[in-house]
C-alpha cells in the first residue's frame, strides 16, 4: 500500500496555520474594536500544563487554568494548534460569567507545535498563552 | 453507525453546596479525522463529536464545539459549581453522523 498524504489537506493555507488562528482572533476581538493578534496578547492570567516532550501526538493532555482579570469574567475559550490541519481544536461559551476556570482535555497533535489557550472576557478584552512540544510521532499517520 | 457510544461521567472533588468539583466527560467515540484511510485506500469520513452542551440543573453552563484534534475517546474535564441541595449534571452531544445522546449524572450533596 503506498502512503497516502491523507494528513495534508487539499488546502494550500496549511501552513499558514498560525494566521488562520490569528485571524480566529480578530473576530473575537472584534467587538473590543481592535484586532490583535495571539502573539501580542498578555499572557496574565492564563496557565497551561502541557508535556515538552510525547511520544505520540495521539493523546496530549492539556491542562489550562484561567483566570479573568479584576471586574470581568470569563466568556469564552479557545484552543488553538496552528500546525494541525485543522487548527481549532475546540471553543468553549462558558455561561454563569466564571472568575477562574480550570479546562483539562487530550488533544490529537499532527506536528510538534506550540498550543494556543485564547480567553475572551466579558469586557471585550482577550489575553492568550502557549505552551509548546515536542511530538515523535504525529496523530495522522497512526491507526488509534 | 448506531452502535451505542458508550459515556462516562464522574466528579471530583467535595461535593458540598458551593463548592466547585471537577466533572469528567469521557465518551468511547471513534472520532474520524477525515484524514485517514482504511485498508483499501479509501477515505474514512469525518465522524468526530462536534458539539457538547452541558446542562446543570437544566441551564446550560458551558457550549462547545469540538474540533479534529480533539483525541478519541473525548476526554473533556470542566468545573461545575455545586448547587444548594445538589442536582443533576447532564451532557448532551451531537456527531456527523447525526449521531446524539446524552450522559446524566447527579450531584449528591
Amino acid at each position: 500500500m503506498t502512503l497516502p498524504d491523507f494528513c495534508v489537506p487539499d488546502d494550500p493555507q496549511r501552513r499558514k496555520g498560525m494566521l488562520w488562528a490569528a485571524s480566529a482572533c480578530f473576530m473575537s476581538t472584534h467587538l473590543s474594536g481592535q484586532a490583535t493578534s495571539m502573539s501580542d496578547m498578555s499572557s496574565e492570567g492564563i496557565e497551561l500544563v502541557f508535556p515538552r516532550l510525547a511520544d505520540t501526538g495521539n493523546a496530549v493532555p492539556l491542562q489550562a487554568s484561567i483566570r479573568a482579570p479584576e471586574g470581568t469574567y470569563i466568556q469564552s475559550l479557545r484552543v488553538i494548534l496552528p500546525e494541525n490541519p485543522n487548527p481549532v481544536a475546540l471553543q468553549l461559551k462558558l455561561h454563569g460569567e466564571p472568575q477562574s476556570y480550570q479546562l483539562n482535555t487530550r488533544l490529537r497533535l499532527a506536528a510538534s507545535q506550540s498550543v494556543w489557550v485564547v480567553a475572551a472576557f466579558g469586557n471585550g478584552m482577550a489575553r492568550a498563552n502557549s505552551a509548546p512540544t515536542v511530538i515523535t510521532s504525529t496523530a495522522c499517520l497512526d491507526d488509534s | 453507525m448506531s452502535s451505542p457510544i458508550l459515556t462516562r461521567l464522574a466528579f471530583a472533588g467535595s461535593l458540598k453546596a458551593g463548592a466547585t468539583v471537577e466533572a469528567r466527560w469521557s465518551a468511547a467515540h471513534p472520532m474520524d479525522s477525515g484524514f485517514r484511510v482504511d485498508d483499501s485506500g479509501q477515505k474514512i469520513p469525518r465522524n468526530i463529536i462536534h458539539t457538547v452542551k452541558v446542562l446543570l440543573n437544566e441551564q446550560l453552563i458551558l457550549e462547545a464545539d469540538l474540533g479534529t484534534a480533539m483525541t478519541s475517546p473525548v476526554y473533556l474535564a470542566f468545573p461545575v459549581q455545586v448547587p444548594a441541595g445538589g442536582g443533576w449534571v447532564r451532557v448532551l452531544w451531537m456527531d456527523d453522523a447525526g449521531q446524539a445522546g446524552e450522559t446524566t449524572q447527579r450531584l449528591v450533596v
